[in-house]
């Protein structure tokens, strides 16, 4: 096993770059963080259009939610790889077609646990904002959602870890990730698929872990810091 | 300074005010009493527009506040409001709290309205506290801190739903003390308050509210002289028990 790492680490990290696009684990989570960073703004604009006074604006977005929700991402995949050149009208490669993919539907979950945090609020901080005369543009951006935010962020990172592990599956496209990487190996070795994808789980056991660990132990020190979240 | 005419609000079923008129004069403190869901908060919460009405008038220093012209937000910069739960915000200094609404709204530039902060922090005294976080202030002291985030906005009007309720009993004193000086300054005040001896010493003029209804609005010593109505009789039994 370690000799397959060893003959083939540069792969497994990086695919196949400089000759190609970056692959490998790198890619992984290159897709996995360019997504969340794009889908976070998306989901705090859903969850606030989710509590606006807007019905049109409400609904439409809820609904997007639900169908987001009802669908697995595979479905969202294909979707886009045909949709989005077609919608842009030029050839869109397999990373940019996993990233729309991913920024969709994860700003739909994103949303979900955005608004979650937004609720969890309680009533009197928005009450005190009103009633200083704040506007709820303000109240919004320096009262609300900075707290929300971090409140929830145990949850963004928890969502993070779903995100990388659904990176995977832009190997049905052709997104050179890590997964496509140890398929690559295994179509060369042919012999060793149980190692080969024995290390591919291995590796995304470890960084999902450490991630999910991670998420727990600050989710300790925000309910530690803050009263208020735990309550 | 604060005229309600014929106020009305129901919460579905439930008729929550019921016909409340009365008037708060300028420079005057009136104190809310009676029994716990007898509709306190609702009322002084209608004086702000926090509470929506169903009916009747309410008129705050001349100026209808359901008009559709009213600007519900800069009025609202002119209406002090301290809760009961503080609501301070906890990711904000003492500082930044007090500072909040006046840069936002005023445009104040932050080196002045923070030496306004501080003056305030030491009418409170709490400047010491300036840059700590709510949290680690005691009840007492965040409440002491709300008010001054309150007067800030230099309000004509400081309305106060219970602010000594949610307080441990050695510092329900120290709040009382800052709106004792708030209103021996002029200040006009509406307070739903059961400390009754804050009320006797501080207050013009007492409303006795039950079930949703004035049952009482009377000067502060025809209050606790009138020994002749029976219901404020067993409220302050009541209340007299409790403390
Ligand atoms: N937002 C609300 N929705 C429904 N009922 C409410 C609401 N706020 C208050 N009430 C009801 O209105 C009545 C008066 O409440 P409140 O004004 O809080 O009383 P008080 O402050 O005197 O204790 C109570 O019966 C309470 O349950
Ligand atoms: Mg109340």
């Amino acid at each position: 096993m370690l000799d397959i790492i060893r003959e083939n680490w540069v792969l497994l990290l990086i695919g196949n770059y400089p000759h190609g696009p970056v692959g490998g684990l790198v890619g992984t989570l290159l897709l996995a963080s360019v997504s969340l960073l794009i889908a976070l703004p998306c989901s705090v604009a859903m969850a606030m259009a989710r509590n606006s006074h807007s019905r049109i604006l409400r609904g439409g977005v809820t609904s997007i939610v639900w169908l987001m929700r009802g669908t697995p991402l595979l479905m969202v995949v294909f979707w886009s790889n045909y949709l989005v050149p077609l919608l842009l009208g030029w050839p869109v490669g397999p990373f940019w077609v996993m990233f729309v993919a991913l920024v969709v539907y994860e700003s739909a979950y994103l949303s979900e646990v955005v608004r979650a945090g937004i609720n969890a609020l309680p009533r009197g901080q928005s009450e005190a904002a009103r009633a200083l005369g704040l506007p709820e543009s303000v109240t919004m951006f320096t009262i609300i959602l900075p707290q929300a935010l971090y409140n929830s962020f145990p949850a963004l990172l928890t969502q993070f870890v779903s995100i990388i592990k659904e990176t995977s599956l832009g190997f049905v496209i052709g997104v050179h990730e890590f997964t496509y990487s140890a398929a690559v190996i295994n179509a060369n070795l042919l012999v060793r698929p149980v190692e080969i994808f024995s290390i591919l789980a291995l590796t995304y056991f470890i960084i999902c872990f450490s991630f999910a660990s991670a998420a727990r132990w600050v989710e300790r020190r925000i309910r530690r810091n803050r009263g208020l979240s735990a309550q | 300074m604060i005229t309600l005419e014929h106020v009305e609000k129901h919460f579905g079923a439930l008729h929550a005010l019921k016909d409340i008129s009365g008037q708060i004069v300028q420079g005057e403190v009136a104190v809310l009493c009676g029994p716990s869901g007898s509709g306190k908060s609702t009322l002084i919460r209608t004086i702000n527009r926090l509470e929506e009405i169903d009916g009747g008038r309410i008129i705050v220093a001349g100026q209808d506040i359901h008009e559709k012209s009213l600007d519900l937000n800069a009025f609202r910069e002119r209406v002090g409001f301290v809760f009961q739960q503080f609501n301070l915000f906890p990711h904000l200094s003492v500082l930044d709290n007090i500072t909040l609404a006046p840069r936002k709204l005023r445009k104040v530039p932050k080196a002045e309205a923070e030496e306004k902060a501080l003056l305030l922090l030491d009418r409170v005294g709490l400047r010491e506290k300036a840059s700590a976080f709510p949290t680690s202030l005691s009840g007492g002291q965040s409440q002491r801190v709300a008010i001054a985030r309150s007067l800030a906005m230099s309000p004509e009007v400081m309305l106060f739903d219970e602010p000594t309720s949610a307080l441990d009993p050695e510092m329900v004193s120290e709040v009382l003390a800052v709106m004792t000086e708030l209103a021996q300054e002029g200040m006009t005040m509406v307070c739903v308050t059961h400390e009754m001896g804050f009320a006797r010493s501080v207050a013009d003029t007492v409303w006795f509210l039950e079930a949703g209804r004035v049952e009482a609005q009377l000067s502060s010593e025809e209050f606790f002289e009138s020994g002749n109505n029976p219901r404020i009789r067993a409220f302050m039994a009541h209340v007299g028990r409790s403390q």
